[in-house]
């Protein structure tokens, strides 16, 4: 059984102008699975779309005619004819924002290092111009600031699918040697990830490029286990031992909201937010908050306001009575 | 008992009538002849249409499909005789445009840029218009890499809307180490991002000249002002642009690193460099993001130069050491 996910109706919509705009240069009866395939969705959802466009046309004003659409089964294989077509000539054109965020998309692409295929690039950012609904001004850009030299390494091994080895810092400020299997670089905004195959802790970790050092590939390929490791959605979950705490933020601090999951507790008559935070090491909060430099703070629990302080109160170079990260 | 029609039937059938007419349709012929649309008219009831009809307009926009008024837009919009149309022209993709798989599959990472941002179903909606342009791709070596971009700023889209809609915006922003915000008029024109941070490219109207605005510093919801402006030429947007980059180019900090520390990872201090000792140099946009960043770091650097981004990681870190007492 297909799996049907649920489409809106303004997607359904796009995919119906979409699906008569690709169908208009064809006589031939396309393969639903083709289209299913083509447009990235289940057979069931083309052909919902298509026994809609089947009811529709234009009326009176028009002269009055409908679509002649629909699916034939032969064998058991299911195929798409549209045969009358009353009122789209071709694939629609896409507005400026859509250009803009696509080209701007490109452009990001075109930056990282390793990517080769600038040429390639520049011709699709004229194709996009020309398909603009209106003249398309660069309204959104994006220049990535520098960008780790590991990427280069880390995306050959990627493709040759060879394990790496690297001197990675954890969470807690420890160095050691790690191998490591690497499935797929992640970068947001300007943080770069490489999610792999730890064979220490024989998982898939992440592990932030800016805290590895010296990564070289190996000869050996990368293990069974990556190969079949399901990559899920990196979303930090919850642990029972971690800490919740309780945040204000001036709006210069909101992005904390996105970064870890926030839920908002009180909205202020100044605009501040009062937000509480799940953290798994209340250590994480020193640099976290000595970052937003007094936009944003800790109002509880006590324990959390020490932790902060005394990060603070060190960065500035006064020594403090807990003070024993500057030991090790 | 009303017919229950499907949106997307509904949208679909408005748009091919406005394809197809000539002349336009008044909204009393829309009403009465699109499906989706005339089983649900009552003659003389036209307030639920009128909404129905607007909301209809702005999905379609944001599928990128324009709805023309087809008589001048000095009319008003409620005469029974304004008349709109979507003309072919400006509809259909030039001829001919096709993608190879190759193209299909960069629009898609290039898509995926966007998959965790504000404009994802818009770009979602785009890309599904490209695949029925070209070949499908098969899995490529390209994969194995997820770019993204965030735009978890509340005044992101509101903005983005703005600029499309060239509308003079208001808000207060409060620059850095500023205890208190100053309200702003401008005519937004670009949205960019420079090292993760998204900055607005704008035009204040009250020094009549360009300027450029951090997202995170706006601190309230931006108001449109219902006041339009010209949109800027490609010339003048990247006349901003260049100021900025040379902006960054005269920007310039020192800092000396301590080995073998996080910060020593970040700013890959273990690469062959020119720089003798632990001193690294390194351009900036903004010193309070610097700032920021460095304020992470602790001990792990100190900053030789300029004095002012010194005194404001100081600034900060003080600020942080009171309100946690």
């Amino acid at each position: 059984m297909p799996k049907k996910t649920k489409i809106s109706g303004s997607d359904k919509y796009n995919l119906m102008l979409a699906l008569v705009g690709h169908l208009v240069h064809t006589d031939e009866p396309t393969p639903l699975s083709e289209l299913a395939t083509r447009f990235k969705l289940s057979e069931p959802e083309v052909e919902d779309a298509v026994r809609i466009i089947s009811f529709s046309g234009v009326g009176k004003y028009g002269g009055g005619e409908l679509f002649d659409i629909y699916v034939e089964d032969f064998d058991g294989e299911k195929t798409v004819v549209l045969t009358s077509n009353p009122a789209i000539d071709d694939v629609p054109r896409i507005s400026a924002r859509q250009v803009a965020a696509l080209s701007a998309g490109l452009n990001y692409l075109a930056q990282i290092p390793g990517f080769e295929q600038k040429s390639e690039i520049q011709e699709l950012l004229g194709i996009l111009a020309q398909g603009s609904t209106s003249d398309p001004v660069a309204t959104i850009d994006v220049i990535p600031g520098s960008v780790d030299s590991d990427v280069l390494i880390l995306r050959k091994a990627i493709a040759e699918q060879r394990r790496i080895t690297c001197v990675y810092r954890n969470a807690k400020d420890e160095t050691a040697s790690r191998k490591i299997d690497p499935l797929l670089l992640v970068s947001k905004d300007d943080v770069w990830t490489l999610r792999g195959y730890c064979l220490k802790n024989q998982e898939v970790r992440a592990f932030r490029l800016d805290r590895m050092q010296k990564a070289q590939i190996t000869d050996t390929p990368i293990c069974q286990e990556a190969l079949t490791a399901e990559l899920t959605e990196e979303i930090y979950i919850p642990k029972d031992s971690d800490f919740d705490v309780l945040l204000e933020l001036e709006p210069e601090s909101f992005s904390i909201i996105g970064d870890y999951q926030a839920q908002t507790v009180a909205e202020l008559a100044n605009g501040n937010l009062r937000v509480r935070i799940k953290v798994g090491n209340l250590n994480t909060l020193g640099p976290l908050l000595a970052r937003y430099g007094g936009s944003a703070k800790v109002l509880e629990p006590q324990q959390a306001k020490a932790v902060v302080r005394d990060f603070a109160l060190s960065a500035l170079g006064e020594s403090t009575a807990t003070d024993d990260q500057a030991a090790e | 008992m009303a017919e229950k029609i499907d949106k997307s039937e509904r949208l679909f059938n408005l748009t091919c009538a406005l394809l197809v007419t000539k002349r336009g349709l008044t909204k009393g012929e829309i009403f009465q002849t699109v499906q989706g649309y005339k089983e649900n008219f009552k003659p003389g009831d036209q307030t639920a249409m009128d909404r129905l009809f607007e909301r209809d307009k702005d999905d379609l926009a944001e599928s990128g499909v324009l709805v023309q008024g087809a008589t001048p837009a000095s009319e008003d919009k409620n005469n029974q005789e304004f008349r709109y149309r979507i003309p072919n022209e400006s509809f259909i993709w030039p001829k001919d445009a096709k993608l190879t798989a190759r193209q299909v599959s960069l629009l898609n990472l290039a898509a995926q840029v966007w998959a965790k941002a504000s404009l994802s179903h818009e770009v979602e909606l785009a890309l599904t218009r490209l695949r029925a342009l070209g070949d499908i791709p098969e899995d490529s070596g390209i994969l194995g890499i997820a770019p993204s971009i965030t735009t978890q700023d509340r005044n992101f889209m509101p903005l983005s809307m703005a600029i499309e809609n060239a509308e003079v915006v208001e808000f207060s922003y409060r620059k850095a180490g500023a205890t208190s915000p100053e309200t702003r008029r401008v005519q937004p024109w670009r949205l960019q991002n420079v090292s993760g941070q998204w900055l607005l490219v704008s035009l204040d109207q009250d020094k009549q000249q360009v300027r450029n605005f951090l997202l995170k510093r706006i601190v309230s919801k931006i108001t449109p002002s219902g006041e339009t402006f010209e949109r800027p030429s490609q010339q003048q947007i990247s006349a901003a642009v260049t100021d900025l980059d040379q902006l960054v180019e005269r920007q310039v900090a020192s800092l000396r690193i301590k080995p073998d520390t996080l910060a020593w990872n970040y700013f890959e201090m273990d690469l062959p460099r020119t720089e003798s000792d632990n001193v690294h140099h390194l351009n900036f946009m903004d010193e309070g993001i610097l700032a920021e960043k460095l304020r992470t770091f602790g001990t792990d650097i100190e900053v030789i130069r300029p004095a002012s981004l010194a005194a404001a990681i100081r600034a900060g870190l003080e600020k942080v050491v009171n309100d946690h007492a």
